[in-house]
């Protein structure tokens, strides 16, 4: 992708601190975002990667939750170091997101129309009608069928997969210039979550705006995104193209992944799992946090935790023994 | 191999384990609850008042009964060093009064408090656990009590029947249940679909085993809370029949203390102040003790 | 029918929609048609599986075949006898043979109960052995499902496992009066995307050392595929596909079995047909559609499709479709 990145996430630390002890969520995590890009992280439970977008926002619950260090840059500007009226501005309209549960996220008492005008209200100078008209653009936009109607609905009146356009169109009605999507067809149904792929597709080929869909489905993140970031306990194990990481994962992790989730497109043939489970991020392996369950481990894992290492243009592995791996599997 | 780690247990090693277990669990329950300084306070002072009233025969420094009339030289006096809290128009002791009038206070509370329980905590569960038509005629029933206005119920019951303690126990016992009936019968409806215990149903038990040893360990909170800010609310309840001249003469009760307080208490303030104090103590402990349970309780539910 | 461990013949389910007394809808009475005549048989050691989205009837499906759910109509046999016409006390001798894993490992345990009580309760109910012996079956099961030393895990209590190791102790739970047929409601779709292969490993693990059958219950496909050897493909209270897995899987025959595979995320080769892009509302299943109830949505619908409802026909080797224009849509495909 040409030219500077939107955003740039530079050694983002996020911890919990709990009366059980300090739960590290995000330990270091770096990535950069271009226009026009679509970014995928996936990471299971644990993983930081839902703490890392609301980092980014700058919506960490603080008590118990505090963004220790690094820098989120956005368009140039560190948005940790914004005041709140600063941050505020930046949200909805430079940054915005959209959730994983949309029963949750909507405001059940008032008509989703209202709700997107909401958010237009708050960052631009128009009146209300506009702002209706500007909203009701905004859900044509998300291909919902008969805007002019629908704006005037209740959120439970609305199925699933509306719901799910209505909060994506609440994140684009201000034109942002950072999408991101938590989770955005985790409650759905098969069909229509491969609807909402499709929705989000559509707009990343029609608009600028850089995205960020994060999901626990690496399929799901396949279909949209050209990058991603695998993600475990707390950090960036691995960045890759999407194909590259498919056809040729390079983290233990990101391999086991690929072993164990049964493929509707692969054979019966057993699935090879990753022992144990993911670990307790108040009191984390030391080293590499992968190794207790990495097959290829060896002394150093245990002492090192390894840098994100550049592989080629755009590729990045955490793993020191990434070169031997590959040419074991490659004998 | 399985037998290598065979601990075959007896009926004796199991009721031990499962105390073990439950201790295990109130130890993190009175972990929790120590940290609520209010609360902590709240249940003192029932110690306080419980011992106090334990020993009553011991503690009194008179005999509450005792009666000077007409000697202008031992009524309406105000403390001193012989009656700490004075005496009252007929010179008995106010101090001595207060200690002994704990006994009724509290057992009325606990005891009103423990029928409210049983009858609203077992009608509760019924009706949230059957549902449809018993659910219907129990809360039709729920609904009849909450129309009639409770005290007056009590009011012309014990003027009826006479305000012996036994009755007023009763009575209050047996009107403030709706409020536990309906904390169960939520717990008990929300319960009734969870997945484990679908599980237990498909296992292939019965109505019995579920509402006791599924649902009711873990419906039973709410209503154990609520039944502790009852007893607050039973004590006040019984000051203020006693107040009203309603209650059982022949024992000393903070209420009736006030009902002697009421025409003199110009001239002798310590008649009124101090049952008057005394009551207020005692609901405010039992409701800060409710309070401190709910709290200690709802973190130890999360974690479910 | 000889091999099959339980059939399903004409199962109705109809929950009635309740209305307040001031409700404008009061004297006419409304039926949600949960499931609308389904037949099928699940044959001894297989796994079977119904397939569909939220309201296609799948779980409650799944709960009329183990009677957590009354059915309105409808016979089901189970091992050869009628399921519905046996009494209280021989339902409970029933209960042994099928028993239920749940979804959610975090709701399906209770949570003041140790472990071992849970994975107990069966052999309690059931009247199994002296409370030594079923102490010792415990142990034995949870060794079996991979919670080794079983001794460590016996005594505790559910909040103190993880998902997958609750997940885990419902298997031992439900294995505990060696049943022949488990019904698994979505096993895996609440844990961790690499605890899934785990469980679902051990579910085949078990499968082969116990003879179990399975009726499982899912919405994601892939885990269908991997664990399937026949398929029921349900929408709106109704099966559009019926036959086995490999075979509905490599030449979907049905336009809504085709449009869910397709919508599988990174489908590929036969699972890809057409991608039809469905249009309309989704129908309510208080007044399903008329004639097919797919029509409102499918791509392919003609005229017959409302007026019509087609009836389930073998398209040769067990693999059924209630669809009227099958050979027509394969040849436009």
């Amino acid at each position: 992708m040409p030219g500077d990145p939107v955003l740039s996430v530079k050694e983002l630390k996020t911890y919990f601190f709990t009366r059980k002890g300090v739960v590290k969520a995000v330990d270091g995590v770096s990535f950069d975002l271009h226009k026009k890009e679509a970014l995928g992280i996936v990471g299971e439970s644990g993983s930081g990667k839902s703490v890392t977008c609301f980092s980014i926002m700058r919506l960490v619950p603080d008590p118990p939750g505090r963004i220790v260090s690094g820098e989120v840059l956005f368009k140039g500007r560190d948005l940790l170091k914004l005041t709140s009226a600063e941050m505020r501005k930046v949200r909805g309209s430079g940054i915005s997101m959209s959730f994983q549960d949309p029963m949750t996220y909507l405001n059940p008492v008032m008509r989703v129309g209202d709700q997107i005008a909401e958010a237009i209200l708050l960052h631009n100078d128009v009146d209300k009608q506009k702002a209706f008209g500007m909203a009701v653009r905004a859900m044509k936009f998300t291909e919902i069928n008969n805007p002019e109607k629908r704006a005037f609905d209740y959120p439970h009146q609305l199925s699933g997969g509306m719901r799910q356009r209505i909060l994506i169109s609440m994140a684009l009605a201000c034109e942002p210039d950072v999408l991101i999507a938590d989770e955005p067809t985790t409650a759905l149904d098969v069909i229509v979550q491969h609807e909402i792929l499709n929705l989000l597709r559509d707009i990343r080929n029609e608009i600028s705006t850089g995205m960020i869909i994060v999901s626990h489905d690496l399929g799901v993140v396949a279909e949209v995104c050209e990058r991603v970031a695998v993600m475990y306990a707390g950090n960036i194990v691995e960045i890759a193209a999407t194909k590259e990481l498919f056809e040729n994962p390079l983290h233990p992790y990101t391999m086991g992944l690929m072993e164990s989730i049964p493929r509707a497109d692969r054979g019966k043939r057993r699935l090879l799992t990753i022992p144990g489970a993911v670990p307790d991020l108040t009191n984390p392996p030391s080293g590499c946090k992968f190794h207790p369950r990495c097959p290829y481990a060896v002394a150093e894992c245990k002492t090192q935790l390894p840098p994100l290492e550049k592989v080629d243009g755009g590729r990045y592995v955490r793993c020191m023994k990434y070169a031997e791996i590959l040419k074991m599997r490659r004998s | 191999m399985a037998s290598d780690n065979l601990r075959i247990e007896s009926g004796v090693q199991k009721a031990k384990r499962s105390l073990k277990v439950q201790a295990k669990s109130f130890a993190e329950f009175w972990r929790r609850y120590r940290k609520n300084r209010a609360a902590v306070l709240g249940l003192s002072m029932v110690v306080a008042f419980g011992s106090m009233a334990i020993l009553a025969p011991i503690i009194s420094p008179h005999n509450p009964f005792e009666m000077h009339l007409q000697d202008f030289t031992r009524i309406f006096l105000p403390p001193d060093n012989l009656h700490l809290m004075g005496t009252d128009q007929y010179g008995r002791d106010v101090f001595s009064r207060i200690i002994w009038g704990a006994r009724v206070s509290l057992m009325v509370g606990l005891v009103a408090a423990a029928i409210s329980a049983a009858v609203g905590m077992t009608l509760g569960a019924i009706s949230g656990y059957y549902g449809g038509r018993v659910d219907n005629a129990i809360m039709r029933f729920v609904d009849m009590f909450l129309t009639i206005p409770t005290f007056f119920l009590i009011l012309t019951i014990v003027a009826i029947f006479g305000g012996s303690l036994t009755n007023v126990m009763l009575v209050i016992g047996l009107t403030i249940w709706p409020s536990t009936a309906r904390l169960m019968r939520a717990e008990f409806l929300s319960f009734r679909e969870k997945e484990f215990v679908q599980a237990a149903r498909s296992i292939g038990a019965g109505d019995r085993h579920i509402m006791f040893r599924e649902i009711a360990p873990n419906a039973i909170f709410p209503a154990i809370v609520n039944a502790s800010l009852q007893v607050g609310s039973a004590i006040l309840t019984e000051s203020a029949l006693s107040f009203l001249g309603l209650g059982d003469p022949n024992n000393v009760s903070w209420g009736f203390m006030l009902n002697d307080a009421l025409s003199s208490f110009l001239r002798a303030w310590w008649m009124a102040l101090f049952p008057g104090l005394m009551i207020t103590l005692v609901v405010i402990s039992f409701n800060l003790i409710g309070d401190g349970m709910n709290d200690a309780l709802n973190p130890y539910l999360k974690e479910r | 029918m000889p091999g099959a461990l339980v059939e399903v013949q004409d199962l109705k389910k109809y929950f009635q929609v309740e209305h307040g007394p001031l409700s404008t809808h009061r004297g006419k009475a409304e039926f949600v048609h949960a499931i609308d005549n389904v037949s099928f048989t699940i044959e001894k050691g297989q796994t079977f599986s119904l397939v569909g989205e939220t309201g296609s009837g799948k779980t409650t499906t799944a709960r009329c075949v183990i009677r957590l759910i009354e059915p309105t109509s409808g016979r089901i046999s189970f091992d050869g006898s009628d399921l519905l016409a046996v009494n209280k006390n021989e339902l409970l001798k029933t209960r042994r043979n099928m028993q239920m894993i749940f979804q959610d490992p975090y709701a399906s345990l209770n949570p003041r109960m140790t472990v071992g009580d849970t994975i107990e309760l069966p052999l309690r109910i059931h009247h199994i052995g002296d409370p030594r012996e079923r102490r010792s079956i415990v142990m034995d099961l949870l060794d079996k499902v991979g919670l080794t030393p079983s001794s460590q895990y016996v005594n505790r209590n559910p909040h103190e496992f993880s998902g997958g190791q609750r997940q885990r102790i419902g298997i031992a739970r439900a294995l505990a009066s060696k049943p022949k047929l488990i019904v698994a409601d979505e096993p895996v779709s609440a844990l961790d995307v690499s605890v899934r292969g785990q469980i679902l490993n051990l579910l085949q693990d078990l499968k082969k050392d116990f003879g179990l059958t399975y009726l499982l219950i899912a919405h994601d496909l892939s885990v269908v595929r991997y664990m399937s050897d026949a398929i029921g493909v349900m929408y709106l209270g109704k099966l559009m596909e019926l036959g086995p897995s490999e075979s509905i899987f490599e030449d979907p025959l049905h336009p809504y079995t085709q449009a869910l595979l397709a919508s599988v995320p990174l489908a590929s080769g036969a699972m890809k047909k057409g991608r039809p892009k469905l249009k309309g509302d989704l129908p309510s299943p208080i007044s399903p559609p008329s004639g097919c109830r797919f029509h409102t949505l499918c791509p392919w619908a003609q005229e017959r499709c409302a007026k019509e409802e087609p009836a389930l026909i073998d398209h040769g080797k067990g693999h059924y479709a209630a669809c009227h224009f099958v050979n027509e849509i394969r040849q436009k495909l």
